[in-house]
């Protein structure tokens, strides 16, 4: 038998080419430059910088640059912004990143059942699936932490809560898609259970819109977490950017450091988690590669 | 007049400096006649229908020499006004997919009626009444009732029929047909083929038939062009080609194609083959691109390009020009 | 393997075998239509043979293969392995014929999980069905790719660095992986380029040799299935209408079906002579939804009289050919 004469090529998996094409990608490499500076921010930011968001270091309202004590100004107490956005960073990202975890996680495995055994289980998850993605999305949130306690672990479930829907159908379109291609019909035939088939071999397929989907979610969850905190549903005793923005809204007037320089890390993280967004999908898209 | 209505001469694409997808395509298309364009995967010949249309389908690709003249006229030095209105009266082009190159959000209806707007100053219902006249031609029974229909309602058989029918509604005077029985059954294969003989016997149309079935370019095709690698390696009569082949190509090709044969087999034979594969872009080596699979390469093949020699009517790229016979 | 001395035991058998599909209710309190995709199919496979089928669109031949292979439930009849009733078979009995019968699909650039090794794809029915250590089992793999006509270095590559050909050898690799006796075949070149075919289809060849294994070999190229099988089943519509050996059926066919598709086939020379004048056929094949009442290729049969509109024909036999025809029975 003829053995075919190839030269021999290094491995090359779809995932490596993928980070590859991401990486040739300026928007995403800012963009992840952005998250990575955003989460040392988090992490060593509250070590190096250690005043007491809390605290009342200075004169309320104090502008920026004036006061060494409170580098971008204070706020309507006198408590340090600069401060408030470096222990901020930590909690936000925390909060995005929970309810993120939860939408997806919740979102997967829906969308995954209902895309693989189809059926009546497809038909009952999705009305399921309906339901939540009807109810307004800021009303259910607000409800459930005025019922429980505002507090960070509430406001992420509840956050994922609302999400989760739109992971669901992305998922469960995935999943419809792939499931009648050959390679899941071998790992059938070669003695595949369903729960082999359905995480081991399609789910890893279906992964890349959903990756995408998930960078998204993070920043939407910021955004939620913010407005909710605004609407002055966050929690008081752990300081975010939302609650400097809210807290401070009736002296707005007075006082644009108070809410533009939260205003202005909430938008620069969103945006790295966009531009990371878009990267992926670009990145996973060229399905020459894949074909 | 003429005898050619479209002559390519020396048709070059190139892919982003990787490579040529065509390298120097030259050939003639007879008025009222079809010409069979033969290959396999990545000879280049559906690039070729793309850039007689100027319908090139990425930035990566282009058409970086040649000419291209449809009566008279280089369509390569055409504007992209006068090349939209060439595509549709003059030209026209039905795909391998009817599924695909058909717009599901509009009527079968529409779509033809369309067609033919395009192409003249006519309204609606004087369109209309032309459309089912097409479909008619194109042998759809009762088409009055599929006027209102959507892609996704009609058989493939009827969805590349309403191809043709969009494709003809303009008179062109070439069709160029991209493997348009390739996604059919046999059965409805044969029915096309039969409609596109009748069509083009009653309007004169010159036909250009991309495939890789020899059996569809011998009932339909009058002459032949082989192309290996972006490169024409053979042509001439279907006869010539297929009783005669001398390009070792066009020979191991014919050769290892399963034809339904009179003769039974008392067990399951062994297939003569072309060893290796179609070399890719990047992988195609100096001189003749054949020649690692050939087995009457010798180094002047493997170092020198062979050109392409006409006589007798026929052309033939090899360096063992006669088949057997040593240069 | 297990040696069977009775070697009339055919290696498959079907007995009546029923698939349908129910399509999506229109309305709540209706039936919901149903596809009959294989309407009471029977057919043995002798061992060591190749059994083709063949068939056009809607002939319900991928079905049938996939109901063999207990990849499709079968909503009645019954399914022989080796004279073993595997019809309603789970679990581990499932598992277990399993190894025995596998299958190489069409699409070789599906038909491979674009995420994983081809080694480890290779490899996967022995992961799954516990079949030997894993030393024990890549020494298989390597073996296999050797087999196959690649090179065992290439096990760590993925599926997208091999182009068609390639990757219908890894796909072959991985169907004997358990040393199956049945390999079911569905349409196994269709997608391959013509010069590639024949290197693939000589490799199934030296196989089976080999090996010693029966074919179920799915196909819609005559060309090809006149090579390669040793007796043929024709397909129209969820049933056989013909079955004769490879040599009868293309010399003496005579379900008007079989002589439509043989003279529909385009000849590469126009001196080979047809075996009939050719058969055109009038529309198109019918839904599997809505079948007509009687024979169900009379809508577009040439020779059709009025009881074929009625009656369906069964499908009878004489001297080992099959057929199910009013007129040419």
């Amino acid at each position: 038998m003829a053995i075919e004469n190839l030269p021999i090529v290094k491995p090359s998996s779809p995932l490596a080419e993928a980070w590859s094409a991401f990486l040739r990608n300026k928007a995403s490499v800012a963009g992840l430059a952005m998250m990575a500076l955003v989460a040392c921010l988090a992490i060593f930011g509250p070590v190096l910088y250690s005043v007491d968001p809390f605290e009342i270091v200075g004169a309320p309202m104090t502008p920026p640059w004036t006061d060494a004590a409170v580098p971008l100004g204070s706020d309507y107490l006198g408590r340090d912004l600069l401060a408030g956005i470096v222990h901020g960073a930590g909690v936000t990202l925390f909060v995005g990143g929970a309810a993120a975890l939860m939408t997806v996680s919740i979102g997967i495995f829906i969308g995954a059942v209902a895309g693989f055994w189809g059926g009546r289980a497809d038909r009952w998850l999705m009305r399921l699936t309906e339901f939540f993605q009807v109810l307004p999305p800021l009303l259910f949130a607000m409800t459930l932490v005025t019922l429980f306690s505002p507090s960070i672990p509430i406001i992420a479930i509840s956050i994922g809560l609302v999400s989760w829907p739109a992971t669901a159908r992305l998922t469960r379109a995935e999943f419809l898609k792939i499931k009648p291609q050959g390679y899941v019909t071998a790992a059938r035939s070669n003695g595949g259970r369903d729960g082999y088939i359905m995480w081991r071999v399609v789910l890893p397929n279906a992964a890349p819109p959903l990756i995408v989907s998930a960078a998204l979610v993070v920043g939407m969850a910021i955004l939620f977490e913010a407005g909710l905190s605004f609407l002055g549903l966050g929690d008081p005793n752990v300081m975010s950017w939302g609650l400097i923005i809210g807290s401070n809204r009736e002296y707005l007037i007075d006082g644009w450091w108070t809410v533009t320089f939260p205003g202005l890390a909430i938008f620069l993280t969103v945006l790295s988690l966009s531009l990371i967004g878009d990267g992926l999908n670009d990145a996973f898209s060229p399905s020459l590669r894949e074909r | 007049m003429e005898p050619a209505i479209l002559k390519v001469r020396d048709l070059t694409v190139d892919f982003r400096g990787t490579g040529k997808i065509l390298d120097r395509v030259s050939f003639d298309l007879d008025r009222g006649q079809t010409i069979g364009i033969v290959g396999e995967s990545g000879c280049g010949k559906s690039m070729m229908a793309l850039s007689i249309m100027r319908l090139m389908p990425s930035l990566a690709l282009r058409i970086t020499g040649g000419r291209v003249e449809l009566d008279g006229e280089d369509l390569l030095e055409a504007s992209d006004q006068r090349m939209r209105e060439v595509r549709g009266s003059k030209a026209a082009m039905i795909f391998q997919d009817p599924m695909t190159s058909l717009n599901p959000l509009y009527t079968i209806g529409d779509q033809i009626a369309e067609s033919i707007r395009k192409n003249g100053q006519v309204d609606r219902r004087e369109a209309m009444a032309k459309t089912v006249g097409m479909l008619k031609a194109v042998g759809i029974p009762d088409p009055a009732r599929h006027l209102g229909e959507y892609p996704h309602q009609l058989s493939g058989g009827k969805r590349q029929r309403v191809m043709i029918a969009m494709a003809l509604a303009g008179n062109p005077d070439v069709l160029i047909a991209d493997e348009p029985t390739t996604a059919l059954d046999v059965t409805v294969q044969a029915q096309i083929f039969e409609q596109l003989r009748a069509m083009q016997e009653k309007s004169g149309t010159s036909i250009i038939l991309i495939t890789h079935d020899m059996g569809a370019v011998a009932e339909m095709a009058d002459r032949v062009v082989v192309m290996y690698a972006g490169r024409i390696v053979e042509e001439g009569s279907v006869e010539d080609i297929l009783d005669t082949p001398r390009h070792p190509y066009t020979r191991g090709l014919i050769a290892c194609i399963p034809h339904l044969s009179d003769e039974p087999f008392d067990a399951w034979p062994l297939l003569p083959v072309i060893p290796g594969a179609v070399p890719g872009l990047a992988e195609r080596q100096a001189g003749c691109t054949f020649a690692p699979r050939c087995p009457l390469a010798d180094r002047h093949c493997r170092e020198n390009v062979p050109p392409l020699v006409e006589s007798a009517g026929r052309r033939i790229a090899c360096w063992h020009g006669d088949g057997d016979s040593a240069r | 393997m297990t040696t069977d001395p009775t070697k009339s035991v055919p290696a498959i058998r079907t007995d009546g075998l029923v698939v349908e599909f129910p399509l999506r209710r229109r309305l709540p309190f209706r039936k919901p239509a149903v596809v009959h995709a294989v309407d009471g199919v029977s057919f043995s496979v002798r061992r060591g043979t190749t059994f083709g089928i063949v068939g056009e669109s809607g002939s319900g031949k991928t079905t049938t293969a996939l109901a063999i292979m207990r990849l499709q439930a079968a909503s009645a009849g019954r399914i022989f392995l080796d004279g073993q009733d595997i019809t309603h078979h789970h679990g581990e009995k499932l598992r277990e014929v399993r190894k025995r019968i596998q299958i190489i699909f069409q699409d070789p650039y599906s038909s491979l999980n674009p995420r994983r090794r081809v080694g480890a794809a290779v490899r996967e029915p022995l992961d799954l069905l516990e079949v030997g250590d894993a030393a024990a089992r890549e020494r298989t793999v390597s073996e296999l790719f050797e087999r196959v006509g690649l090179r065992p270095e290439q096990m760590m590559l993925f599926p997208h660095q091999f182009s068609g050909g390639q990757r219908q050898r890894v796909g072959i690799a991985r169907a004997l992986a358990t040393r199956p006796e049945i390999v079911v075949c569905d349409e196994p070149v269709s997608a391959l380029d013509v010069a590639v075919q024949a290197q693939i289809l000589n490799l199934m060849r030296e196989l089976k040799q080999e090996l010693g294994l029966t074919y179920l070999f799915i196909s819609h190229n005559l060309g090809v299935v006149q090579r390669v099988c040793d007796e043929i089943a024709v397909m129209y519509l969820g049933r056989i209408v013909e079955q004769a050996d490879a040599r009868t059926l293309f010399s003496r066919p005579r379900h008007p079906y079989t002589r439509a598709l043989l003279s529909a086939v385009p000849r590469a020379r126009e001196s080979a002579g047809r075996p009939t004048a050719r058969l055109m056929l009038a529309g198109d094949p019918p839904s599997p939804v809505n079948l007509p009442s009687g024979c169900r290729f009379a809508a577009r049969c040439p020779i059709a009289e009025p009881r074929c509109h009625k009656e369906e024909p069964p499908l009878l036999e004489q001297a080992g050919h099959k057929i199910a025809c009013h007129l040419a029975g």
